[in-house]
């Protein structure tokens, strides 16, 4: 009763930060002292030790991922040009206030700022795919967790336990109808934000499909563990919703993970939705595949193997 | 003998369906009168208007003198209910509850509640939460606030339900030493060997009243009665008894069937069990739930007695 | 007695402490009809768990218990199906968890709906029959697998008369053809009617055995019964105020 609101209440506190810092930024073209130094101090960037040798390299680092921005230093050693990666607004925004704020009291001369993915950093460009994934998790854990003490309440779980169902049977009997459902709403949000609001789909919807299936399952293997644990259905919804608020919250979807100190960052880092949100992103806005997102599709399968593990360990096949 | 309760054509109407048709009865001071009958016949509905909880749809009735639809206040003073789950707070203790329903009822005699408790044996549980008690204790002290303010009538709904014979055998027992003292109790069970404590009853079906009167009464009036045979093999006897009277029933080894009171079957029970060894044939008479099975089977004919 | 198709010896259950049964020997043979009658939290429930195997007792031999469960039809208080599925909905959902081939399953399912009465219901919803058709449901949804072996935990209760007599007529046919049956009950009307009876009462079993040994000829059983907990009190110094 206490304790649920007290962890969120530490964790709005002092995990969410509308301020941005350490966005992660590389000089292209040369290295210089100045700009390295300046951008340094200020503490809202994490510049990279290496430099991009030219621009395509510059663009491949930022469709990967590997940084935020790419400085475009020209031949004086102060910044002529940026390149930004859109598909993460908020951050896009906030390094472009702090460069040009720079150059302004640098005295060098106006920047050619191009942003790339999402050109006029729409916000629902950001959002929409960052919605696939949050209401995947909402669906997926709340349903299939109030599905199961349901059962439990109603009796009926208990009139299978005589059955010759085995414990596997049983969880895969619970989670596919919910696998199903939750599958479906993902394609009618994409199908809303491509319609509505004209979000861009470059990648290949199939595989985002297939991608997805890793995170359902550790998400619905999370909803059986809360099963395990709530008495009835009120408790189910409380766990569940205290399981979800943190990960909608930490794990970059709404707010920039380079916004989030690294006290509690590691806590992001066991959250599915924090690595399949820059999936939908980049399938999404940069068109990107396995072979550039196949370290966050491998986190997620691992995840699915140990909640599902988990969930087995704790399902019980008797009353008591 | 004055009346403590008297209804005529009272009803009850809920939106969907009909919880309550046309009951008229009359109950005496100081008696012990059962209203019987299955889960959802209107036993709750009908004793929930006597004492002013519910509106009546149709008819008119006085719980000792007052009418319960224009003066509910004065009933509900004068009447202790007895619902069914006890109606105390689970987290306190029992004197916690009893002091609490005293001050309800404005009651500020101590030496009354005392005495109530020690009347219902509960002198040594008083401290101890309602919660933890077993359910015959937890019933007594449900009864215990239910007298804290001397009421005149006493509703019991379902007191036994779930009790073991000796916490039912004291329950009976208080609610006869009320009774003796001038009490009335209504007392509403469905189980139905328990009918036969009441010095009479109501029998309820399908929210109509079946038949009112003495439990022997009653019984008398199903015209029933009971062929015990004790044959054996016992399972062989059975089944052939079953097949010419489908309503037989097995009970450990015997076989009771269901007749009526003038029908003599002895000689063709003897010849459907030709061949098997039998043991005895007796005539018993039917118990309430024969009785009450018969009655609601009888063709439409509601007879009340008063 | 030949080999007790059910048995409980020894059996000890407590929860956070406190038992629930305290050393509970049950014997029921093959085909026998035994009743065990007692009051709320006596223990009923939990010996029928016990044995059916949904719970791990702390001490004691069980069985058949929850390897065996394949043998057991397990019929338990209150209302356990889908309210939101129609009667043959239900009774498919379970016949197809039993292993049931879909052939079987068809027979099984309209051979049930015709015993229990319930095949002119058949597709009304589950949560919308009365009380008494819901306990048919059960019991119909629990022998599609015709167990030897059927455990009811007090399927009358709160049932009107009719109801209850039509079940008890639905449980003798499954008892005169061989079902071994043991029925835990509140009504003492109705553990009359069985074989074998078990006075439970505080998690012990106070006395056990035919309605001819337990109880003087003439005598009431559940004044019989009330005696036996009178004498069991005063032997553990604990005297029931009256």
């Amino acid at each position: 009763m206490v304790g649920m609101p007290l962890v969120l209440l530490l964790i709005f506190g002092y995990g969410i930060r509308l301020s941005v810092n350490n966005i992660s930024a590389e000089l292209v073209g040369q290295d210089s002292t100045v700009v390295r130094v300046a951008l340094a101090q200020h503490d809202h960037f994490d510049v990279r030790l290496s430099v991009a040798t030219n621009e395509a390299a510059a663009r491949h680092d930022l469709r990967v991922g590997k940084v935020a921005i790419a400085v475009l230093v020209g031949p004086t050693g102060l910044p002529t040009g940026v390149l930004v990666d859109g598909s993460d607004a908020f951050v896009a925004q906030n390094s472009l206030e702090y460069l040009r704020s720079f150059n302004a009291s640098a005295g060098a001369g106006a920047l050619r700022v191009q942003v790339l993915y999402n050109p006029t950093l729409r916000s629902a460009d950001f959002m929409v795919p960052a919605e696939v994934g949050m209401i995947m998790l909402w669906v997926g854990t709340v349903a299939t967790a109030i599905g199961v003490v349901r059962e439990r309440e109603q009796g009926t779980l208990e009139q299978l336990m005589m059955t010759p169902i085995r414990k596997l049977e049983l969880m895969v009997g619970k989670i596919l109808p919910y696998s199903v459902l939750t599958l479906l709403i993902a394609v009618v949000i994409t199908a809303l934000g491509l319609a509505l609001f004209a979000v861009p789909l470059r990648g290949n919807p199939f595989e985002l499909l297939l991608f997805a299936v890793p995170y359902l399952v550790a998400a619905l293997s999370i909803g059986l563990l809360v099963s395990t644990v709530a008495q009835n259905q009120r408790q189910a919804m409380q766990t569940a919703a205290f399981i979800l608020l943190p990960q909608v919250l930490l794990s970059g979807a709404l707010f920039p993970l380079s916004a989030i100190p690294w006290g509690i960052r590691w806590v992001s880092q066991l959250l599915p939705l924090t690595y399949f949100t820059p999936i939908t992103r980049g399938v999404f806005l940069k068109g990107l595949g396995f072979s550039e997102l196949w370290p966050q599709v491998s986190v997620l399968c691992a995840m699915a193997v140990v909640f599902t593990s988990l969930a087995a360990m704790f399902f019980k096949t008797r009353l008591d | 003998m004055s009346v403590a309760v008297h209804t005529e054509g009272l009803s009850k109407s809920f939106k969907d369906h009909v919880a309550v048709a046309d009951v008229t009865l009359d109950v005496n001071a100081g008696e012990v009168y059962g209203i019987i009958g299955p889960n959802g016949a209107g036993k709750t509905t009908f004793i929930r208007m006597l004492c002013g909880l519910f509106t009546p749809t149709a008819g008119r009735g006085t719980v000792l003198g007052f009418d319960i639809a224009d003066e509910r206040e004065r009933i509900r003073e004068r009447v202790g209910y007895m619902s069914q789950g006890f109606g105390l707070y689970g987290d306190l203790s029992v004197d916690d509850n009893l002091r609490f329903y005293a001050d309800l009822y404005g009651v500020r005699d101590p030496a009354y509640i005392a005495s109530i408790r020690t009347r219902l044996g509960l002198d040594e549980v008083g401290r101890h939460v309602v919660a933890s008690l077993a359910t015959g204790v937890r019933q007594r002290s449900a009864l215990a606030a239910v007298l804290v303010h001397r009421p005149e009538l006493v509703v019991l709904d379902e007191p036994t339900s779930g009790v073991d014979p000796v916490a039912r055998e004291t329950m009976w027992q208080i609610v006869r030493d009320l009774a003796d003292d001038g009490v009335t109790a209504l007392v509403t069970t469905h189980v139905m060997p328990e009918a036969q404590r009441c010095d009479r009853l109501a029998l309820f079906a399908d929210s109509r009243l079946l038949a009112s009167g003495r439990p022997d009464e009653l019984i008398e009036r199903s015209a029933t009665s009971i062929m015990a045979v004790e044959a054996a093999p016992w399972a062989e006897a059975f089944s052939r008894l079953h097949a010419t009277w489908p309503s037989a029933a097995l009970y450990g080894t015997r076989v009771h069937i269901p007749v009526g009171v003038d029908a003599s079957i002895e000689p063709e029970i003897r010849r459907v069990l030709h061949g098997l060894e039998v043991r005895s044939i007796t005539v018993q008479s039917p118990t309430m739930e024969d009785a009450f099975i018969s009655l609601i089977e009888a063709p439409a004919s509601t007879v009340v007695s008063r | 007695m030949a080999a007790p198709v059910i048995q409980a010896r020894g059996l000890v259950k407590s929860f956070s402490g406190v038992r629930s049964l305290d050393e509970v020997d049950v014997e029921v043979a093959e085909g026998e009809l035994c009743g065990v009658v007692g009051a709320d939290g006596a223990g009923k429930t939990t010996l029928l768990r016990c044995i059916a195997g949904l719970y791990r007792s702390d001490s004691g031999d069980v069985r058949p218990g929850r390897a065996r469960r394949d043998l057991v039809g397990f019929c338990p208080q209150g209302f356990h199906m889908y309210a939101d599925l129609s009667v043959d909905e239900n009774v498919e959902f379970f016949g197809s968890v039993y292993g049931l081939d879909p052939s079987t399953l068809r027979r099984r399912r309209d051979e049930m709906l015709d015993f229990t009465g319930l095949a002119a219901h058949r597709s009304r919803l589950a949560g919308e029959l009365s009380g008494g058709m819901k306990q048919k449901l059960t019991l119909a949804c629990s022998v599609l697998h015709r167990p030897p072996i059927l455990l009811l935990d007090e399927p009358t209760t709160g049932v009107d008369p009719i109801s209850r007599r039509d079940f008890w007529q639905l449980i003798e046919v499954l008892h005169t053809s061989g079902t071994t049956i043991l029925m835990a009950t509140a009504y003492f009307d109705e553990v009359e009617r069985c074989q074998r009876l078990v006075f439970l009462h505080d998690g012990r079993v106070l006395a056990s055995g035919t309605l001819d040994d337990l109880v003087a000829s003439g005598a009431d059983l559940e004044t019989t019964f009330r005696e036996r907990i009178l004498e069991h009190d005063r032997a553990r110094g604990r005297v029931e105020v009256s």
